[in-house]
């Protein structure tokens, strides 16, 4: 065991460096601070190029403090999603000043760009082709290597459909992979041994430019400015192989690069162009050359183009592709309480859930239907009085966030059925119990209602409390997890008291002693054959019969991150036996 | 006497020697708590450095109308729920604790309870239910008040108070199983 002094040291030293995750989860945006759990399946190369170039727009529409430039001395308060297994609450986080400067690293694509542009006789581009006679040549399509290389090397083609492009044939030479395990996901065996491809645009104005990418650095153009081999720390992607239950490994965590890492040495003649290192060129002759590290290595070179429009083309080329226009609404944060009141209420903190996430279970099914003859033997869901001022409105995108799971799943699945819903949202109460305020989250109930083509109806509710369940048999059942709160309950307990009303003893009045088990095991009075596991979770699956012994509808209640509940009318039960498959896969 | 509300005041400001006197403070006593929960000496240790962390990063307001300790234990109490969460009693039994974490588990007994008859309490009390050993550690090693045992604890005090009375005649009765008498109880 630790002695005290080396888990203090622990303690600050994880601190630390849990700064600086969250650091870098806020510069990444909230959505993209969520690690992309990639399952096993997968093709290392284009797994870690899916991300590569995608998160400048993250910092632009995360970036909740425009105004700092970099630079900031007060204390900033910012919403943060803080997630449990089974509590989840919107927390605003203070951060302490001391810590601002280095958390507001803003780049701004379109203000913070930082270019310098350096001034030299020419370009010292080697002639030399590599020894390519013993290799192997691969063909790839221009999409193809756009996947391997991770960003879209044609780019400036598809923004200027005017241009001439020009291209020699394109792939790669010397490939060979071996993924032999799933370790090995990310490194895959082999040699690579030359990536370059180039394609060459004419612009209208007769311009020429040429955009060329590689793995491997380019060669120095000068030996007059130093720099591209000075040591510089640029950001690597990083990964965390993620395990099932059993130790096998069940996927990969890819986390983005940080083009705001500032861990480099900084070097006056490096350029930041939307966030990613250049090198920025300009010869006598008034042509450029950029040289770009955007995971992959970027040289783009021009001639006849202005500073104003080569800086122009960089942009371009360097920007995300694509653009959330959906400010993210992680919830309003929560006004009053200084956020730190919250804890130690605060639920235990994991990190962000995943969105995009590939069940390590899937397949694990088994359901048992149990019919109940009556919608009597259905115990009714309490209606929890709510106060609307404690109201929180939410999109759906951040209820996934919320329950840790695609709430709206069937909606994604089946485009076709029509959806409808009443507001979304979660109701939080601030209480103060004397020693800690704390937010209770209230009410976390919501509805997604489905109507099938065929004009069945589906609906999907979630919350983080239990559904009220059928009796089986003379119980109300549960999920079997929560079975124990049950053993003493508070109604039968009866207490003895003395005469100065101190409390000496307890009756837990008439109950059958059966019901008394050990923790850990299961209560004998419900029938496991009753339960199903769907995809891995545990759920009860019911069918309720009208007055002809009809099935009326089904329903499922199913043990996810959160609880959920699906009701289906006039859909048959193969089908919906798909529906909650699908849901959980 | 440890002050930890002192200790996290002066971190809060900066002195991260401030956090260094808590994790000396409290940590044994937080390590043995959180063994009541997942009855695994290096988990325990491992939930309990989870806390100190929670404390130094999130840096929680502490309210002085209730002890130093109450709060912490708190945190450390999440840390554990949370854990049993995510591991479904994936828990190691006490009989499979290996010679070393014996080693520890009476390393850490002697230094934080040390009376001898309090040790062969603590040893009976791991033979109960979980949350009778938590009450019972709160109460009687940590002797927090029945108010601060149920704000730790989430319950009312009337809930901890039929909790302790239950606990102390599970001990009673363990402990006479092993022949041992113990008035105090």
């Amino acid at each position: 065991m630790k002695n005290y002094e080396e888990m203090a040291q622990s303690v600050l030293k994880r601190r630390d460096i849990e700064i600086k995750r969250r650091r870098r989860a806020f510069l990444i945006g909230a959505p993209c601070a969520a690690a992309v759990l990639v399952g096993v399946v997968g093709i290392g190369a284009a797994v870690m190029s899916q991300y590569r170039g995608g998160r400048l727009d993250d910092l632009i529409n995360y970036n909740y403090n425009p105004g700092a430039a970099g630079v900031g001395g007060s204390t900033d308060t910012s919403s943060e999603y803080v997630a449990d297994s089974g509590i989840a609450e919107i927390a605003t986080v203070d951060r302490p000043a001391s810590s601002t400067a280095e958390i507001a690293v803003d780049i701004d694509p379109y203000e913070g760009n930082d270019i310098k542009i350096l001034d030299i006789d020419g370009f010292n581009i080697p002639e030399i082709a590599p020894d390519l006679s013993n290799s192997t040549f691969f063909e790839y399509s221009l999409e193809e290597l756009c996947d391997y290389y991770g960003i879209d090397i044609n780019r400036l083609g598809k923004l200027h459909p005017n241009w001439e492009t020009s291209y020699g044939k394109l792939g790669l030479y010397n490939v060979e992979f071996e993924i032999k395990d799933n370790a090995l996901l990310l490194k895959p065996h082999g040699k690579v041994e030359y990536t370059r491809n180039n394609i060459s645009y004419t612009t209208e104005g007769g311009a020429s430019i040429t955009v060329s990418a590689q793995n491997e650095r380019f060669d120095p153009v000068s030996k007059e400015v130093f720099t591209y081999d000075k040591p510089t720390d640029p950001s690597k992607f990083t990964s965390e192989t993620v395990y099932d239950d059993n130790g096998n490994p069940a996927g990969t965590i890819v986390f983005p690069i940080d083009p705001g890492d500032t861990g480099r040495v900084p070097d006056e003649g490096i350029s930041t162009v939307n966030g990613y290192e250049a090198l920025i060129y300009r010869s006598a002759n008034g042509d450029f050359l950029a040289d770009l590290y955007m995971g992959t290595r970027v040289r783009i070179t021009a001639e006849g183009l202005s500073e104003k429009d080569f800086i122009s083309i960089l942009d371009e080329f360097t920007e995300r592709p694509y653009h959330v226009t959906e400010t993210p609404d992680i919830g309003t944060p929560v006004s009053t309480p200084s956020t730190t009141d919250i804890a130690p209420d605060m639920p235990v903190e994991t990190d962000p859930p995943v969105n995009d996430y590939t069940n390590p279970n899937a397949g694990d099914t088994k359901i048992d239907l149990l019919f109940i003859q009556s919608e009597d033997d259905v115990k009714p869901d309490s209606a929890d009085v709510l106060d609307e001022n404690d109201f929180t409105p939410y999109s759906l995108e951040n209820l996934d966030r919320f329950y840790s799971l695609r709430f709206n799943r069937l909606g994604e699945l089946y485009p076709t059925w029509k959806l409808s819903y009443d507001k979304l949202g979660v109701y939080r109460h601030e209480t103060n119990d004397g020693m800690i305020a704390s937010l209770e989250l209230v009410g976390t109930l919501n509805t997604l209602n489905y109507t099938t083509e065929s004009g069945g109806t589906v609906s999907v509710s979630a919350q983080y409390k239990e559904f009220a369940m059928p009796l089986i048999g003379d119980h109300i059942a549960t999920f079997k997890k929560d079975i124990n709160k049950h053993i003493y309950p508070d109604s039968e307990i009866q207490y003895e008291y003395d005469e100065n009303g101190n409390v000496i003893g307890m009756s837990t009045g008439a109950y059958d002693p059966s019901a008394q088990y050990v923790e850990g095991e299961t209560n004998p009075d419900t029938d496991d054959s009753v339960w199903s596991r769907i995809n891995g979770y545990d759920a009860l699956v019911v069918a309720v019969l009208d007055s002809e012994n009809n099935v009326d509808h089904y329903t499922a209640y199913i043990d996810m991150t959160s609880y959920v509940k699906i009701t289906a009318y006039d859909i048959d039960q193969f089908t919906f036996a798909d529906i909650l498959d699908n849901f959980t896969k | 006497m440890p002050n930890g509300e002192s200790s996290y005041r002066r971190f809060l400001t900066g002195d991260d020697n401030g956090i260094v006197e808590i994790v000396r403070d409290y940590k044994d006593g937080l390590i043995l708590y959180l063994n009541s929960f997942v009855r695994n000496l290096t988990v325990a240790e491992e939930l309990c450095e989870d806390a100190f962390v929670k404390l130094a990063v999130r840096r929680p307001h502490f309210r002085e109308n209730s002890s130093f300790k109450t709060f912490l234990y708190t945190i450390g109490r999440n840390a554990a729920i949370d854990y049993l969460r995510k591991n479904h009693g994936n828990v190691v039994a006490i009989e499979e604790l290996s010679d070393t974490l014996n080693d520890d588990r009476e390393s850490l007994e002697q230094s934080y309870i040390r009376e001898e008859r309090k040790i062969a309490v603590h040893r009976a009390m791991e033979t109960l239910k979980s949350e009778y050993q938590q009450v019972l550690w709160l109460t009687y090693f940590e002797e927090l008040s029945n108010k601060e045992t149920a704000d730790v604890m989430k319950k009312s005090v009337h809930n901890i108070e039929t909790l302790v009375y239950r606990a102390r005649i599970a001990l009673k009765t363990a402990l006479e199983k092993e022949g041992f008498e113990y008035e105090e109880l």
